[in-house]
């Protein structure tokens, strides 16, 4: 196994275990026209920051922010291919103990072989 | 003269103001298929989304040259009501996003003024509205869209912004 392939593994095996510091969300990807709605099980890390601020002009709203580190994988995770930032939802609870809703994804922070890093709001 | 409520004149304002614009999740307008109209609450509790409007009470200016006098007197606002108009289609929607935003503030304005002639003074509750030039949200929150700026003016009692000044 290479060291590229052992990072893809680490990334489902020891980073996004549920037995550690991720969490079982739900994703759903964006329905195109004509298409019907799935969605399926995943493991990811979920960083809240709940004081975060959009808007400039007189009129700033609080939205709360979220980091969501998932495996890159169309079976684990979410794929870099099929992830759509206009449309794709991850369903999560907002805070600890909360029930869970639906978040947009808007915008792909970070990504490499093993990991995507999303914002959500 | 003068009329009364349980709200104040403003968020009596905002409620006619928001019922105008959701009449576009209808689907009245085919190329402005609005999904929401929201309020953000303390904590925000809504998520973005392609077609959605949000509404946020912004700058709020005196209206001087319309005071009126009297005891108590009359004293007018301008106030500024953004429409916040969220445009996030798919990544694999060829649509170009200006196509998008010229659609959505065309059909948001005729909704707004879609009441008669007299759309502007919401009822009686305000003297004037104006539509101030849109402007470009900026995408560094990952969310694009436009901004459309009401300007309604209104007249309250100094002593209380529940009762409409005529």
């Amino acid at each position: 196994m290479t060291l590229r392939d052992q990072i893809a593994s680490d990334a489902s095996l020891v980073f996004l275990s549920t037995s550690d510091f991720a969490e079982t969300v739900t994703y759903y990807p964006h329905v195109y026209f004509g298409g019907s709605a799935t969605s399926r099980s995943i493991s990811a890390v979920v960083f809240r920051q709940q004081v975060a601020t959009v808007g400039e002009d007189g009129g700033e709203v609080v939205l709360p922010m979220y980091e969501v580190h998932v495996a890159n994988s169309a079976t684990t995770g979410i794929s870099s291919e099929e992830l759509d930032t206009g449309g794709d939802q991850i369903e999560f609870p907002p805070r600890d103990g909360k029930d869970a809703e639906k978040k947009s994804i808007l915008h792909l922070v970070t990504q490499d072989n093993g990991m995507l890093v999303l914002q959500c709001r | 003269m003068s009329v009364a409520s349980t709200r104040p004149v403003l968020e009596r304002i905002c409620d006619i103001l928001h019922s105008r614009v959701a009449t576009l999740t209808t689907g009245i307008k085919p190329a402005t298929p609005l999904v929401e109209v929201v309020r953000p609450t303390r904590i925000g509790d809504f998520t973005p989304k392609h077609m959605q409007v949000v509404m946020v009470l912004g700058e709020s200016t005196e209206a001087d040259d319309l005071y009126r006098p009297g005891n108590p007197p009359a004293i007018a606002y301008n106030q500024t009501i953004n429409l916040y108009c969220h445009i996030m289609p798919s990544e694999q929607d060829p649509t170009s996003l200006d196509e998008y935003a010229s659609s959505m503030h065309a059909d948001v304005i005729e909704a707004i003024t879609d009441a008669g002639a007299n759309w502007h003074d919401f009822g009686g509750l305000a003297i004037d509205t104006q539509l101030s030039a849109v402007e470009r949200i900026s995408s560094d929150g990952a969310i694009d869209g436009i901004i459309i700026p009401v300007v309604v003016t209104y007249r309250i009692s100094e002593w209380s912004p529940y009762e409409v000044r005529y």
